[in-house]
């Protein structure tokens, strides 16, 4: 009887809550934003402690260097032009820019030290006429981040550039800025003398050969940073960053030693769940039921035809509809 | 009809926050992937709402601390579920 009367005073307009369901009164209101703070934070926090406890909770992400390599095909064959070849040494340095990010704690093409892409691609011991990079960050698959790089024109460009015939990528968990994350970084390249892959040669070997390669790629164990096999775990929020829209003519001939980066990086862990998994189906439910209220409430209030000054509930009703829609499309992944 | 009643005693007011709200949810739609400007979005949509609200009450002289206190509730509520999911 208890437990009835207090979801009544919560919900119907009645004497005891002054005619306005409680849950729509202003203190109401702001216990529920110190709740949602409270969630928000204890979910962030969470994460924090999984590190310790061995995994949690923590970010899904299901990005996979074979895959990065068969949908940026894939948009190349759409597109009229030639495959790009996985190459080994070009992921290596995708690879140790990846480290390089997550050592210095940056995130931008261009090191805190000046450092430009194409240092990477030398140090690596690769050879190259032209060359870019794409990167993105907290993405959970690939097509989602594939689709925001084409979704960009400068990223596109990199991707749809006819001059490239090689391809490295590298997807790297670890810890950036505070925000546990994958990185992934991919690097663009054209050997000095390869002739530009502008012609449609997508044969189904050239696919198949390329994921094959990719996906030792994912198992090889290269530095101490954390080289992301299948399902492990990042990512909050996703960002794109491009480099390279017109390709930089580099000279041909460096050195060929491959770069030894040594970088701590976040542990990896077994598969775990988004935050943003838990925290949209929590959000929704919150509107939900504050719009189911207000709507039950401005019902109530018309069939007893009374006069009272509040806010507007079918103003609220669509403020909270629209912030529920963009939470239900709202999608993790940065790129630049 | 509550809706119906209520759309055409505030026909302009009404049609002023839909385009404020559809505003802002194409404009974060279209900077889908950069978080600093979808967080700038959010900011400015909470206030729109409480101001919209606020001058929406004082049109209709039915203002009162209550009222301002609902809207500034509901619109920070809005705002800070879509905040936390950026970050």
């Amino acid at each position: 009887m208890q437990l009835f009367e207090t979801i009544a005073h919560l919900f119907h307009p009645r004497r005891s809550n002054n005619h306005r369901a409680r849950l729509l009164h202003p203190d109401s209101i702001f216990s529920l934003l110190l709740i949602v703070v409270g969630f928000g934070l204890a979910i962030h926090n969470l994460n924090l402690v999984s590190k310790d406890l061995g995994s949690i909770l923590g970010y899904a992400s299901d990005i996979q260097v074979g895959q990065v390599v068969t949908l940026t095909n894939a948009e190349r064959t759409k597109g009229g032009l030639g495959t790009v070849q996985l190459n080994e040494t070009l992921s290596s340095a995708a690879r140790a820019k990846a480290a390089d990010m997550f050592e210095k704690q940056y995130w931008a093409h261009v090191s805190t030290t000046g450092k430009q892409p194409w240092d990477f691609m030398k140090e690596a011991g690769y050879s190259f006429s032209a060359a870019g990079e794409n990167l993105a960050r907290d993405f959970s698959t690939t097509p989602e981040m594939i689709s925001a790089w084409m979704g960009s024109p400068t990223h596109r460009a990199n991707i749809m550039n006819g001059t490239y015939t090689e391809i490295g990528v590298a997807v790297v968990n670890g810890n950036l800025e505070g925000i546990d994350t994958t990185l992934v970084v991919q690097m663009f390249g054209k050997p000095p003398g390869a002739k530009p892959a502008v012609t449609a040669e997508a044969s189904e070997t050239v696919v198949t050969q390329v994921a094959t390669k990719a996906r030792t790629t994912e198992t090889a164990t290269v530095a101490p940073a954390a080289v992301v096999p299948t399902k492990v775990r990042p990512t909050p929020t996703p960002t794109i960053l491009v480099f390279g829209e017109t390709p930089v003519q580099v000279p041909a001939g460096s050195p060929s030693v491959l770069s030894d980066i040594s970088v701590t990086v976040g542990s990896l862990y077994p598969e775990q769940i988004s935050p943003l998994d838990i925290m949209k189906p929590v959000f929704l439910s919150i509107l939900l039921m504050i719009i189911l209220t207000l709507a039950y409430d401005a019902h109530m209030f018309e069939r007893k035809n009374t006069f009272r000054v509040v806010g507007r509930n079918l103003a609220h009703i669509l403020y909270l509809a629209v912030i529920a829609g963009i939470i239900v499309v709202f999608t993790s992944g940065v790129i630049k | 009809m509550y809706v119906l009643k209520e759309l055409s005693s505030h026909i302009y007011a009404y049609l002023v926050l839909l385009v404020v709200l559809g505003v802002h949810a194409a404009a974060f739609l279209y900077w889908a992937d950069t978080r600093f400007e979808q967080q700038l979005l959010i900011l400015l949509l909470t206030i729109s709402y409480f101001i919209w609200g606020v001058l929406a009450h004082v049109k209709t002289a039915q203002i009162t601390r209550h009222v301002v206190l609902e809207y500034l509730g509901i619109a920070t509520l809005g705002g800070l579920l879509l905040l936390l999911l950026t970050f």
